[in-house]
């Protein structure tokens, strides 16, 4: 005679077996089910690791998926799955194997790849994925002597990829002069996990590493570092360190760079509520104005056409990084958020951040409803406070 | 001939030859450490209609190669295989109602007969295949723990799924 349990009494690794026969649209209704299938269905999801060729990608889903990675079994399976994407997000936490990549399948529809895991799991094999426009790169256990000249030769022999981003996070180790030239490069973004490149990259590193690409035509130099509030800026601005780094940039005159962009994290996740109890003793003094005319000072730029500062969420994925339009809202909209409040810019200025926090993802979902015309009288005015 | 016996938890005895009896891995692994004639197992959690019917399914595939194979896998190497189709032998054999098919999965699971357990999830899996999630509740007698808000969030969130290659 049969028992009669319910299904969810079955051990999770039997349930998570069960389910990983299921296509995404069953697992979809297995969510529903209750909350112990729920959470088996997204462990599920998480193996499989994929984001998905839609018109927005749903970035806050990636980043789901990357909070408990360490528990993840990788293996290279979820490969298998792939639908034909256009672009695709490997972990750093996953060390996969990929042997079973379906390189032929997606050879004609991968657009972009981010990847997070050490670059040597995934081999030679760029070449393999011919319609790629955009690969992003951490470095931050790869920055070696053999590492990045094969990712520099590899995305220099590539007919196709345009857009490099590289996130650094440890000192480059490699001679800089022996990596190939990436002449097909139109845009580089380079994120580093410190106040400024400097602490990975020396100033003359960073003029000899971005000498590699001779045909940029948008550079981005960005700045993450989550204990640190969005009132830095300004310190930071007039610190040593970051200044120097833009003048050197400068001098570089890039004939074809006509798009500077140089974004400043807002705060990490945890700053909040230290935000919210200690605000008064962080507020700098005085210092707002001359921290913005520095930074807009630079509009002069010779050749730089375009400048563009703002701030980031330490929530954004790395991978959005390389998304030209989510970057846009992201720092078109913090002018708007902080700068508008004129008189009073730093008394509002830690309620504007919060509240940058809790609008973040109508951003997202709202992005393509930006208004251009709003961006420009933002800048605008911040030149404005500039010639004070 | 050497045989092994079974004993189940609802007390009844099953005796089955040795070429059967390892397929199970635990039989199997067992033998080779304690090399004996006569033995007898102790089954805590597989009753009789269960053992016999898992019992079947063993003769059916004693001479089976890949069931050598399959259990000498790494959990890697046979999490790869994820397609759903089986041998029509066995798709034929599981046709039984969830709750005993339930039971047969847990015996396989407790024996360690990899693809007996794996061609039951697969089943296990067919039954709720294509169903909306009300269905899969009450095909599966599931209480859904969920407020109404919930739900809603949760079939949000995921709606993109649906719409998925």
């Amino acid at each position: 005679m049969a028992s009669e349990y319910c299904l969810t009494d079955l051990p999770e690794d039997v349930l998570f077996k069960i389910i990983s026969f299921a296509s995404f649209e069953d697992i979809r209704a297995l969510c529903l089910v209750s909350k112990r299938m729920n959470e088996i269905c997204k462990r599920q999801m998480r193996s499989r690791q994929i984001l998905l060729n839609r018109p927005k990608p749903n970035w806050g889903f990636a980043s789901a998926l990357l909070q408990d990675m360490e528990s993840i079994y990788a293996n290279g399976t979820c490969f298998k799955h792939l639908p034909n994407l256009d672009r695709l997000y490997i972990s750093e936490y996953w060390k996969p194997d990929f042997t079973n990549f379906p390189y032929e399948r997606l050879q004609s529809c991968l657009k972009q790849l981010y990847l997070n895991c050490c670059y040597s799991y995934f081999g030679k094999t760029l070449s393999k994925l011919k319609s790629l426009q955009t690969v992003a790169f951490d470095f931050s256990g790869v920055l070696s002597n053999k590492g990045m000249p094969q990712i520099f030769t590899q995305v220099s022999r590539h007919a196709r990829i345009e857009n490099l981003c590289i996130r650094v996070s440890k000192q480059i180790e490699c001679n800089i002069d022996s990596l190939a030239n990436c002449e097909n490069i139109k845009s580089l973004t380079i994120v580093s996990t410190r106040y400024s490149t400097e602490y990975c990259v020396s100033d003359d590193q960073l003029k000899k590493l971005i000498a590699r690409f001779p045909n940029l035509e948008c550079l981005r130099l960005m700045f993450e570092l989550s204990t640190h509030y969005a009132f830095d800026l300004i310190d930071f601005c007039e610190a040593r360190e970051f200044p120097q780094t833009v003048k050197e940039i400068k001098q570089l005159k890039f004939l074809r760079c006509f798009d500077l962009v140089l974004l400043r994290e807002v705060c990490g996740s945890d700053c909040e509520e230290d935000h919210e109890s200690d605000e008064s003793d962080k507020k700098p003094p005085n210092s707002d104005k001359n921290g913005i005319k520095y930074a807009f000072s630079l509009f002069d730029c010779e050749n730089i056409s375009k400048f563009r500062f703002g701030f980031f969420d330490s929530t954004t994925h790395f991978s959005d990084y390389c998304q030209t339009n989510e970057i846009d809202v992201k720092y078109l909209d913090t002018p708007v958020q902080i700068f508008n409040s004129t008189n009073k810019l730093w008394k509002d200025f830690g309620s504007n951040v919060l509240g940058f926090h809790q609008k973040y993802h109508d951003l997202i979902a709202n992005y393509y409803s930006f208004d251009p015309e709003v961006l420009q009288a933002n800048l605008d005015y911040m030149k404005n406070l500039t010639t004070e | 001939m050497s045989a092994i016996k079974f004993e189940t938890s609802d007390g009844f005895t099953i005796q089955v030859e040795r070429e059967t009896a390892v397929v199970s891995k635990v039989v199997k692994n067992f033998l080779e450490y304690h090399p004996t004639d006569k033995c007898t197992f102790h089954l805590n959690c597989v009753d009789n209609a269960t053992l016999r019917k898992v019992v079947e399914w063993m003769r059916h595939h004693k001479d089976d190669a890949y069931i050598e194979t399959e259990s000498d896998e790494s959990d890697e190497e046979r999490s790869q295989d994820v397609s759903i189709e089986m041998d029509p032998w066995d798709a034929n054999f599981l046709n039984e109602d969830l709750f005993f098919l339930l039971d047969i999965l847990n015996a396989a699971n407790f024996m360690k007969i990899k693809v007996l357990f794996k061609n039951c999830c697969k089943k296990i899996y067919l039954m709720s295949k294509g169903k909306s999630s009300v269905e899969i509740k009450r095909l599966l007698k599931e209480r859904c723990d969920f407020t109404d808000e919930d739900l809603q969030r949760i079939a949000n969130k995921y709606e993109w799924m649906a719409r998925v290659n």
